[in-house]
């Protein structure tokens, strides 16, 4: 379900708590192309797949920081899973953060480690069994690589600043969705990736839906991110420097 | 003309004439007195400014080493990844500054060996009256500091170099995002790290110059003793304080150490261009706090808690 406090629209369908929700925030991003909020309330609920149409200049980096607590809003809550960023103690956020997957817009790793290393970080830190996190990672390599599942593995023995971009988005993708996170927020998720993995990355998309993960996703819609073939999308839009949302509401 | 008040019908105070002359004379000085007094509390101002920023910056470490002994101490902090790190950082800090660390102590010892012969010739003294001095000297304040400063050359300024890239490149966020603690995965293991490696280095230090010593004086015929008679020496003037103090001596000055190279380094703007700047800064705030830590435990030691009883 999304609520939307600047239109007021409800959606009918009803379910458990929201798995984000924005009460009233503020939020002003670092740089001069970030996207902030003005008094933005609205949520996203389990299986929920939003959509933020971003224009070329947009840099949703510092927003995305600031819904999973790294950034504090300057007014308003925002709350994952019904936990206040702000009010519950570090080794929760930790926790929580934990059940996020993220596709990151820009610099995504961590440089010093090779990109297996990148990607099993988050799960080895969080007490994953090592067998498990291997078999995991092995297992989406295999169906987000497509074609591509022996230039991935070889290239995942590299250091990020020695693999090309079309392959370190496929691992991002990889590392995102490993963990069976709770929510997924994808930035510009599909810039660099070959078209031919498109139709794979709608139906895993569409599989997490099911399993009731959340889906908040940044692209340009007039561009190849366009996921209008995804069911019942929900667009939000930026109106300026801000982020509005329920525009359109579901279709 | 003389003037004067009318107070009442009978009474009239006269007031003395101010000559001409005297008049902006009295203003300048006052105008000179309030900018004195402007300066002087311009000054204070200021003064209290720095006191506090130091305050500040005092507790700010005190927090962050507090924060790292506590994360050190708890087992669920010590993941994989965070063992990784610190198994990386033992061997880039502590292992490969060994080389370095035995060349400085190679070239000191042989300096303490020129210094002890003078004192020798000068003074009347014997082998077995300088031995203790130089050991005790060696042990308290040489080794120690010497390890130091091998650490933040060689190992302080890189950390503090690398944190401030991986924050002006984003990677700090990006742990963050993954929920990944960056204070338990990228501080604790490096000051844990210099902590140890400070202590590991001063040990292997005070050897090499102890060693180097008797050599190059046995070579020279400045120490006429055997070796089991030299170090028999070193051995009875090792005291149970000697211990305590070295050791105390080498962790706090190396979790100082640590904490500052990573403090600069996190705090940084984020501009890449600002690493060098953050890196030299870090450096120079690591040495000026070991040896201001030095001198304070060594005040500490000797004044009030009487480790070390002279005559």
């Amino acid at each position: 379900m999304s609520q939307t406090g600047n239109t007021g629209h409800k959606s009918t369908a009803q379910k458990s708590t929201p798995t984000l929700e924005f009460d009233n925030v503020i939020f002003s991003g670092a740089g001069e192309t970030s996207i902030g909020m003005h008094r933005f309330s609205g949520s996203i609920s389990p299986g929920d797949f939003i959509q933020v149409a971003l224009r070329q200049h947009h840099d949703p980096r510092d927003l995305v920081s600031a819904m999973l607590g790294l950034y504090p809003t300057e007014l308003g809550t925002i709350r994952f899973m019904g936990c206040e960023w702000g009010s519950c103690d570090y080794q929760r956020q930790f926790m929580l953060r934990s059940q996020i997957g993220r596709v990151f817009t820009g610099s995504a790793w961590i440089k010093s480690l090779t990109v297996w290393d990148n990607v099993l970080l988050g799960m080895r830190h969080h007490g994953v069994p090592e067998s498990f996190a291997r078999q995991q990672v092995r297992k989406w390599s295999e169906r987000l690589s497509g074609p591509r599942a022996g230039l991935v593995r070889q290239a995942m023995q590299n250091r990020p600043g020695f693999v090309e971009p079309s392959i370190l988005q496929v691992c991002q993708w990889i590392r995102a969705v490993c963990n069976h996170p709770k929510l997924l927020i994808l930035e510009r998720p599909l810039h660099y990736v070959i078209e031919g993995l498109h139709e794979e990355i709608v139906s895993i998309i569409e599989e997490f839906r099911s399993a009731g993960t959340a889906i908040l996703v940044f692209s340009e819609s007039d561009r190849q991110e366009d996921y209008g073939f995804v069911r019942s999308v929900i667009r939000w839009s930026v109106r300026g420097k801000h982020l509005i949302a329920g525009e359109g509401a579901r279709q | 003309m003389i003037p004067f008040f009318v107070v009442g019908p009978n009474v009239t105070v006269v007031v003395p004439a101010v000559s001409q002359s005297t008049v902006p004379s009295a203003s300048r000085l006052r105008r000179t007195l309030d900018f004195a007094l402007h300066v002087f509390w311009a000054t204070c101002e200021q003064l209290g400014a720095f006191l506090i920023g130091i305050c500040h910056q005092i507790a700010d470490i005190a927090g962050v080493l507090s924060a790292t002994i506590f994360l050190a101490f708890r087992p669920q902090s010590w993941t994989p990844p965070v063992r990784n790190v610190f198994a990386r950082q033992m061997l880039f800090t502590s292992v490969d500054s060994i080389p370095a660390a035995m060349r400085f102590a190679a070239v000191v010892g042989v300096m303490g060996i020129v210094q002890a012969e003078m004192w020798i010739d000068a003074a009347g003294l014997s082998t077995s009256e300088v031995a203790p001095i130089l050991w005790r000297s060696v042990v308290r304040e040489i080794a120690p500091l010497l390890a130091c400063l091998v650490v933040i050359g060689r190992s302080g300024i890189a950390i503090s170099a690398e944190l401030a890239t991986m924050h002006a490149d984003g990677e700090v966020e990006v742990l963050d995002s993954q929920g990944v603690d960056p204070m338990t995965f990228l501080v604790m293991p490096r000051v844990i790290s210099v902590m140890l490696s400070v202590f590991c280095l001063a040990i292997i230090i005070s050897i090499t110059i102890m060693v180097t010593g008797y050599l190059i004086g046995s070579s020279v015929g400045a120490i006429r003793v055997t070796w089991n008679e030299y170090y028999g020496e070193i051995s009875r003037n090792f005291e149970r304080g000697d211990l305590v103090f070295f050791t105390s001596k080498t962790f706090v000055a190396g979790g100082f150490a640590g904490v500052i190279c990573c403090l600069e380094g996190v705090r940084s703007s984020g501009r890449l261009t600002d690493v060098p700047r953050v890196a030299s800064r870090a450096g120079i705030r690591a040495l000026t706090a070991i040896f201001a830590i030095s001198a304070i435990l060594s005040v500490v030691f000797y004044e009030k808690l009487l480790v070390f009883k002279f005559g």
